[in-house]
């Protein structure tokens, strides 16, 4: 049975991280347009006096960095390194946004707080304080350098008609409350980040945890049934031989002996018969179950002249009966990969229930319908019919419809058990209708192609 | 019918006495062997007209061993005498029609000349011991 190979943790970590980035590209290119637009719009409709050149400048470096960005997306040795080199320049390209617009008076500062929440998402927690830290640091060296006039403050007069430098304490404080909201925002981000992925690990260690139990049941169930099938087949021989010995008695080969005896013998025969019946039902079953069919064993059969086969030993049995046998084949032959011992199992089981249940004089036909999808085989029967509450149990194992005991008192109720799990073997299906006292259609369906190879 | 000689190789005595009973009813002179090996002595020793051979005994597949032996082609085999002694085999192996068994289909079929399951009826042992009797005269 298949089951989920589990992505190791850090690869569904590292594949989480790759589809972030690629998210934080495409919101770049939106930047770069929302950058374009408000600053053009600031300086040519609201005469905001913005030096539009460098502005532009910088938004043009962005582009060209996120055209970088993408061509080596796909080559990235590490994605964390990739995540951390586009922060930092992301945070250099805003230090000199913010310049550009008016150092610490800039409302572009703000922007710092996304940058962080960007670089908590994508980075470790360690990596995003070490971020925010160098946030910090372009920050205050940037605000230093124009405070003490290293660099030129550019001042935007609409906007701020008193410069934030003439009051050291003003400055100060907006200082000190940008970095620390950019502190407290990392902090914030990052615990319930952590909170998420802890979460996360809990649910990927219980995926592989139920993955294991469940291999661990697979091999236990295999081993049982190879237990099983080793103990019934021990039972084979002496039944074999009980049965050999008392049908030499039964022939008279062992001197004569009185009726009341023989009619005994008659009896220990027949049950003996049907332990064997049973035996070799539950051993076909159990192979069935536990896949014994080996490579090596698998034939090209045509499906129509297995069908005919099978009917040519069954002949007996349905001239007995008077039944009307109806083949409709196609012409051309059709090739199924299958060990012949299974198609013999499943063909024998199915024509010999239509026989058994059908009354002298009945019909039986057999359909093969052949799609390039794959290969139908169709049994039905003017039959005795199943009953509606029995259509769904009949391949259970031991199960034996009520209606069938009355054609036949004892029978192993394996027959379509054995025939459904060698059907799922081949990747095929079956399926039963039926109408109580008109008829059963048992449909057989094969995959053709590569597919139905067990 | 002539005193003919049949071996029968098997591990199971209730399976050979099963056997012998029709047999010896019929005439047959039965010997026994309860192991390939034995078997392979025996057929050597007496040159019996037909060998019943079981396939399992010591092993699952003992008895195909003691036919490969038997029909060997080596020119100084051991039982080069008894190359022409038809084998029945007895199987539980296939046991529907045989579809993989039966010489006429298989391209590596067993050295043997016909076929018997487990459990042996008596009717058919019968038939098939005179059928590769007729067979080989």
């Amino acid at each position: 049975m298949p089951y989920n190979t589990h992505t190791p943790e850090k690869s569904s970590l590292e594949k989480e991280l790759i589809e972030s980035l690629s998210r934080f590209i495409n919101l770049r290119w939106i930047i770069v347009v929302g950058i374009c637009i408000t600053s053009i719009f600031a300086g040519l409709v609201l005469k905001i006096s913005l030096p539009l050149t460098p502005i532009l400048f910088i938004t043009f470096c962005i582009l060209i960095f996120n055209v970088v960005c993408i061509y080596f997306q796909k080559n990235v040795k590490s994605y964390e390194g990739f995540a951390n080199l586009q922060i930092s320049v992301d945070w250099i390209a805003l230090v000199f946004l913010v310049h550009y617009t008016g150092g610490t008076e800039s409302p572009v500062i703000f922007y710092f707080v996304f940058h962080v929440i960007i670089a908590a998402i994508l980075l470790s927690k360690r990596d995003c304080y070490l971020q925010t830290g160098f946030a910090a640091l372009l920050i205050i060296t940037l605000s230093s350098l124009e405070y003490f006039s290293f660099i030129h403050h550019v001042h935007i007069q609409e906007l701020f008609p008193i410069p934030v430098y003439d009051n050291g304490l003003y400055f100060l404080s907006i200082i000190f409350f940008i970095i620390t909201s950019l502190f407290i925002s990392a902090y914030l981000v990052t615990s319930v980040n952590s909170r998420l992925r802890k979460r996360e690990n809990e649910i990927l260690a219980l995926k592989n945890d139920i993955a294991d139990a469940y291999k661990k049941l697979e091999a236990i169930d295999r081993e049982k049934s190879e237990f099983t099938y080793k103990v019934t087949h021990e039972l084979r021989s002496p039944l074999s031989a009980i049965q050999s010995l008392l049908k030499s008695i039964e022939e008279g080969y062992a001197g004569d002996i009185s009726p009341k005896a023989m009619d005994l013998i008659t009896r220990s025969e027949k049950r003996t018969s049907f332990l064997i019946t049973l035996v070799n039902g539950l051993l076909d079953l159990i192979a069935g179950k536990i896949g014994k069919p080996k490579e090596g064993d698998k034939k090209s059969i045509d499906i129509n002249v297995a069908v005919k086969n099978t009917l040519h030993l069954m002949q007996e049995k349905t001239k007995a009966k008077n039944l009307k046998i109806i083949i409709k084949a196609m012409p051309e032959p059709s090739y199924l990969k299958i060990v012949p011992d299974d198609l013999d199992i499943i063909l024998t089981n199915l024509i010999d229930n239509s026989v058994k249940y059908t009354e002298q004089g009945g019909t039986i036909s057999i359909n093969s319908i052949i799609t390039n999808k794959e290969i139908k085989l169709e049994i039905s029967d003017t039959g005795i019919g199943i009953i509606k509450d029995d259509l769904n149990k009949i391949f259970n194992e031991f199960y034996r419809s009520k209606n069938a005991k009355t054609v036949e008192q004892r029978g192993t109720g394996l027959g379509l058990s054995i025939v459904k799990n060698l059907i799922k073997q081949y990747g095929g299906d079956i399926d039963v209708r039926s109408e109580i006292g008109k008829g059963t259609t048992v449909t057989v369906s094969f995959p053709t192609g590569k597919q139905n190879l067990p | 019918m002539t005193n003919q000689k049949i071996l029968i190789i098997d591990d199971d005595p209730d399976i050979v006495e099963a056997m012998r009973m029709p047999l010896e009813a019929n005439s047959y002179h039965v010997i026994t062997a309860g192991n390939g090996e034995e078997g392979l002595q025996r057929a050597k020793e007496e040159i019996p007209d037909l060998i019943i051979l079981d396939v399992m005994m010591e092993t699952d597949t003992a008895g195909f061993h003691v036919a490969y032996e038997l029909r060997s082609e080596e020119p100084d085999s051991e039982y080069k005498d008894c190359r022409n002694i038809p084998i029945l085999m007895i199987t539980a192996i296939s046991q529907k029609k045989g579809m993989n068994f039966s010489p006429e289909k298989d391209d590596t079929f067993l050295p043997v000349d016909g076929f018997i399951e487990k459990p042996v009826q008596p009717k058919d042992l019968l038939e098939k011991t005179a059928e590769l009797l007729a067979k080989k005269e």
